[in-house]
């Protein structure tokens, strides 16, 4: 490292320090619990419904924030898929023999195909349960491209990929975006036109009775998991097998 | 004295920020960027978190003493938008290094450099 390359690492340093140093000395004192988040949770749950006020604020109040999060989402798998579609890098194609060999033992195969439908029911769960317990649609995707990976880790990507048709993922991905689209612009237009609000808000606990939010949570899950396995497929067709 | 979860935030933070000017090689400074949105995360959910809290979901009798779901709902866009950035900034990065055969931020910005002049 040249001098001043080793000046810029101290001063870097001691700068981080220092703002470290300043962010804990003038952290406020608050108060945990205040009325304050009492009186929003309240208001969140009697608004829609769904006893988690997390996923109230996410897929209620907040709604046009996820959608534009869903989309920027969308368009880093796209970018994903775009940069590494076909150009995979030199010499990184794998023989089906080399695959083969790259592939795990018996044990590490049967293992991973008999965990992968309790993940995927697990995810599953966290989805549709996500507005009355702990879990989401970000979550419940995240886990089932989790279920997937560990598959795609054990038996190899491309053995995985074969049995996808990827034209109809891609389509299902995108249809997943239009729809929550869809349900986002009717829905805006409650109390514009008669039954814009599509179903109404019912008691906090209940699977349905919770205004769109469980069907929201399907579709950002199916979202999320079709998005997880392009980058993770894409990434691993083009470096070669993990 | 700030909540551990706090303080545990910033030091992440400091060490990511450290981490980011001094590593040269690319894959490094996306993992140091990774732990300072890490200890922003941190951070976001240790603000309003306390022993006597519990989670707001609410439980079919009381919401006695409720954690903030403000701060959480935003750390999802953090976590989500995060994973998004690292996706495409390691496919860069993937892109780089096989036109430069290294990942050295240095040597790819000298070779950028000798590229120009040509």
């Amino acid at each position: 490292m040249t001098q001043r390359g080793r000046l810029t690492s101290i001063l870097a340093v001691v700068l981080a320090c220092g703002i470290g140093g300043l962010l804990l000395w003038s952290f406020p004192e608050r108060s945990a619990g205040g009325s304050l988040a009492v009186a929003r949770v309240g208001v969140l749950v009697s608004s829609t419904g769904a006893s988690n006020a997390v996923c109230s604020i996410v897929v209620g109040s907040r709604l046009f924030d996820t959608l534009f999060e869903i989309l920027v989402y969308s368009v880093a798998v796209l970018g994903v898929r775009i940069t590494l579609q076909g150009g995979g890098a030199e010499g990184s194609a794998l023989t089906p023999s080399a695959m083969h060999e790259l592939a795990e033992s018996d044990v590490v195969c049967r293992s991973a195909y008999l965990l992968f439908p309790p993940v995927t029911l697990l995810g599953i769960y966290l989805a549709v349960f996500g507005h009355v317990s702990p879990g989401g649609g970000f979550s419940g995707g995240a886990v089932i491209a989790s279920g997937l990976l560990l598959v795609a880790v054990a038996v190899g990507a491309q053995a995985v990929a074969r049995r996808f048709h990827e034209r109809m993922l891609e389509r299902i991905e995108w249809g997943a975006v239009a729809v929550i689209f869809a349900i986002a612009a009717v829905s805006f237009l409650d109390g514009v036109l008669p039954r814009a609000g599509l179903f109404p808000a019912g008691n906090p606990g209940e699977l349905i009775g919770s205004r769109t939010l469980l069907v929201y949570n399907l579709l950002i899950a199916i979202k999320v998991f079709l998005g997880g396995w392009v980058i993770i497929h894409f990434f691993i067709e083009h470096r070669g097998e993990i | 004295m700030p909540p551990a979860g706090v303080v545990v935030a910033i030091a992440l933070l400091v060490i990511g920020v450290c981490a980011l000017v001094i590593r040269r090689d690319l894959v490094f400074k996306l993992l140091a960027l990774g732990m300072v949105n890490s200890s922003t995360i941190l951070l976001l959910i240790s603000l309003d978190s306390r022993r006597s809290t519990t989670a707001p979901i609410v439980p079919p009798s009381a919401m006695a003493a409720v954690v903030d779901p403000l701060p959480q709902a935003l750390v999802l866009a953090a976590i989500v938008i995060n994973f998004a950035i690292l996706a495409l900034a390691l496919v860069f990065v993937m892109v780089l290094a096989e036109r430069y055969h290294t990942t050295d931020a240095g040597r790819i910005e000298r070779a950028v450099a000798q590229e120009d002049e040509r």
